[in-house]
């Protein structure tokens, strides 16, 4: 089906490390704060968390942990920029020749109206708008 | 994700670039030597930045004198209207950086 294709971003990827330790990585608050962004990210199902942009400290994602057994985690992502829609993140761990296969699916993309597209980019980039400001002023 | 696209993503992905930009969103067109002067970063390194902003048509020239200005264009940034190639090229970036990131704990 074509759009449910469109809809959803899949990436698959696999580690040289083991199944716990990717867990641990993309579970933790600490760690997903080094290589995603800095977040108060708790893997308990229900517990809200919010993603910060590192540059500006302006709040760019927030979420509710839906799904958090090893080794299956799903949550919601829900833009600053466009905070009607919902779209969910789901993480997949197998353990597989010697390391782990990681799967990550972000689906309801479609959601988004792509009157929201610079707004949510500039979010994501920083810098220049601190928290959407003067974003309207300068688009319009 | 569309060529254009890319290149847009490529001008904001550059901490420098993007206060450059804002810098002439906010305030007016300027010279080279005058971002160059603001910043405190050479000429050439200016040029390098706008280069980059001009390829992702969010700056323009105006002749003035025997210099250019270069002005803002910020509606470029409303020709990136795609989430899914946005969110594409947000994930690649992420999950190298966590492919990194359990590299260096190891």
């Amino acid at each position: 089906m074509n759009t449910a294709v469109k809809d959803t971003i899949e990436k698959t990827k696999w580690f040289a490390h083991s199944i716990d330790k990717v867990w641990n990585a993309i579970t933790e608050t600490d760690q997903v704060s080094q290589w995603l962004v800095p977040t108060d990210f708790r893997a308990e199902v229900g517990a809200n968390y919010t993603l910060k942009n590192p540059e500006d400290n302006c709040d760019m994602v927030t979420g509710k942990v839906l799904e958090a057994n090893p080794y299956k985690l799903v949550y919601s992502w829900i833009n600053e920029t466009s905070k009607d829609v919902k779209t969910t993140i789901t993480w997949n761990l197998v353990q597989e020749n010697d390391g782990t296969t990681l799967t990550m699916v972000h689906s309801g993309i479609s959601k988004y109206s792509n009157d929201d597209t610079p707004k949510m980019i500039e979010s994501y980039s920083g810098g220049w708008q601190r928290c959407f400001d003067n974003l309207g002023g300068i688009l319009s | 994700m569309s060529e254009y696209a890319n290149r847009i993503f490529k001008a904001i992905a550059d901490p420098t670039r993007r206060e450059i930009f804002h810098l002439l969103v906010v305030g007016s067109a300027l010279t080279i030597s005058q971002i160059s002067n603001s910043f405190d970063i050479s000429r050439q390194g200016v040029t390098k930045h706008i280069k980059v902003l001009e390829e992702a048509k969010m700056v323009g020239f105006k002749p003035q004198g025997r210099e250019k200005i270069i002005y803002a264009k910020p509606e470029a940034l409303k020709e990136v209207k795609d989430w899914l190639s946005f969110y594409d090229k947000f994930w690649d970036d992420k999950l190298d950086s966590l492919g990194k990131f359990l590299d260096e704990t190891s």
